[in-house]
């Protein structure tokens, strides 16, 4: 492991602390949360939903960055439009995040583990090539079985 | 016109596009067969995403599918055409009822990034199993046109002609099919699921059921496709094909199938359009980025000033002025927003 893979293991681990005490402890964080559950409750209760969707989406903005970052220092350290493949950044993050469940930070990273480890196996004792379509199986199954994500707590939708 | 004599104004249209044909070179022959493509597969995402709620980002896996199937049968068991494409409309259905099952039970972003992982997944099995062909894919033919339409009678107006009737043909039954009993229950779910649940509609098997004939489609599109391109492969169905048909979708507006053309249109005419100023002004750079610029801005622009596509928005101008009598309140969900607007017609 190189010191850089450290750097970038302990800069996840402060992050998700920080995000999750702005998320639970903070006047802001809990109006983040009404908006996400209640839109219309919440906008009675006088928060702005509009106002603070936006801000979701500045912080949404910031941890993507920081995501960028990561992986460009993590990788190869040169970036270009080619290094940060929206393939996977995107789909493995949303899969990541589905898998923990959605309303849950640790449960992100949980998922990212657990993702990670299934598609390493998978590569190495498989084929590398079937690892999307692993992972989109993987996707179904966590979302046909537990819909609400290893971490989440709210029942989830059931047809 | 079209109000009152649907049958009829599809068969002028199509009598139209009969005539256009025999005075078109054979690059505009070939591209009118793809508008015609692209309008079948719209037409299935307008069904799913405008009249039953549900988002699909990856309905280029279900035209894979639909593809592959129609090859398949073609080079093993030298399936006539017709049958191909039905072969073609079964197998992305049954796909399309399987994943319908799945998205039953999401909605939002959930719906999206599953669809999305599956037209990311889907192409990998292609290259993993060597009957669909690897990388190069598998020769798709669907012969010569019949001899009896002349000597002048050109391949790629064969396939315009194949592509065009069928487009008119899905587009007529998609229309009825709106319109009727299960149009309406689509839409009920739509506007809210609660209260068609409550008025008697059975939500989930009406959502698999939009899934499942969207797919089919889809299916019948990706034959359709892989007619006109003579091919089945993954580079003929890339990730970009399922968001250019998400894009044609929202510039056609989601919830009427009236401006369909409008979106396959666009799409056809978009990288044409940048060639053309490429050809003028610039280099290669401005041939590859241009299209995806142009199609990104020309999206905004609609959601920012056309939410509901442009026909939609002309119905509703006319309306407010008092023309037409529609149903008292249809909600309807603006796309790009989560708003919902309650608007009198």
């Amino acid at each position: 492991m190189s010191p850089m893979s450290l750097f970038v293991i302990l800069f996840v681990i402060g992050l998700v602390i920080i995000v999750t005490i702005v998320f639970q402890k903070t006047n802001i964080g809990l109006a983040l949360r009404a908006s996400a559950y209640a839109p219309e409750i919440a906008q009675l209760a006088g928060i702005r939903v509009s106002g603070i969707r936006t801000l979701g989406w500045a912080i949404a903005g910031a941890s993507g960055a920081a995501a960028g970052i990561l992986q460009t220092v993590n990788g190869t350290g040169a970036i270009s439009p080619e290094s940060l493949e929206f393939s996977l950044l995107l789909v493995f993050g949303f899969i990541a995040a589905v898998i923990g469940g959605l309303e849950s930070l640790p449960g992100a990273v949980l998922g990212a583990i657990i993702l990670g480890m299934v598609l390493a196996v998978v590569q190495i004792y498989i084929s590398g090539t079937l690892v999307f379509i692993v992972a989109f199986l993987l996707l179904l199954i966590v979302l046909i079985l537990r819909p609400q994500g290893f971490l989440g707590t709210k029942a989830g939708r059931r047809a | 016109m079209l109000k009152k004599h649907p049958l009829i104004t599809f068969i002028f249209f199509g009598f139209i596009l009969f005539l256009i044909s025999n005075r078109l070179d054979e690059l505009r022959v070939y591209q009118g067969a793809t508008v015609a493509v692209y309008a079948v597969g719209i037409a299935s995402l307008i069904l799913l995403i405008g009249y039953s709620g549900q988002i699909s980002l990856g309905h280029g896996a279900l035209l894979a599918i639909g593809g592959y199937a129609a090859a398949l049968a073609r080079i093993h068991y030298e399936a006539p055409v017709w049958l191909t494409f039905v072969i073609a409309v079964l197998a992305a259905a049954i796909g399309g009822a399987l994943l319908g099952l799945a998205a039953a039970r999401l909605s939002g972003p959930y719906l999206a990034g599953t669809t999305l992982a599956l037209a990311i997944g889907l192409p990998s099995i292609a290259n993993q199993f060597s009957i669909f062909g690897g990388e190069q894919g598998l020769y798709f033919d669907i012969g010569l046109p019949p001899a009896s339409l002349g000597e002048d009678f050109t391949q790629y107006k064969w396939y315009f002609w194949i592509s065009w009737s069928v487009a008119l043909i899905v587009l007529y039954w998609l229309r009825n099919v709106m319109n009727s009993r299960y149009g309406r229950s689509w839409r009920a779910v739509r506007s809210n699921d609660v209260a068609a649940e409550l008025a008697g509609i059975h939500v989930g098997r009406n959502k698999v059921l939009a899934f499942t004939i969207s797919a089919g489609l889809a299916g019948l599109a990706g034959a359709l496709l892989a007619m006109t391109v003579s091919l089945v492969s993954p580079g003929v169905y890339p990730l970009v094909l399922s968001f250019s048909l998400a894009t044609g979708a929202v510039l056609s507006g989601v919830t009427t199938l009236g401006g369909v053309m409008i979106g396959s249109v666009t799409l056809v005419a978009i990288p044409e359009i940048a060639l053309a100023i490429a050809n003028r002004y610039g280099s290669e750079t401005i041939t590859t980025n241009l299209p995806g610029l142009l199609v990104s801005a020309l999206l905004i622009l609609t959601v920012l000033f056309v939410p509901n596509g442009p026909v939609e928005q002309l119905h509703a101008k006319r309306a407010k002025k008092g023309h037409s009598s529609h149903s008292l309140i249809e909600v309807t969900v603006r796309v790009g927003s989560k708003t919902l607007s309650t608007k009198k017609k």
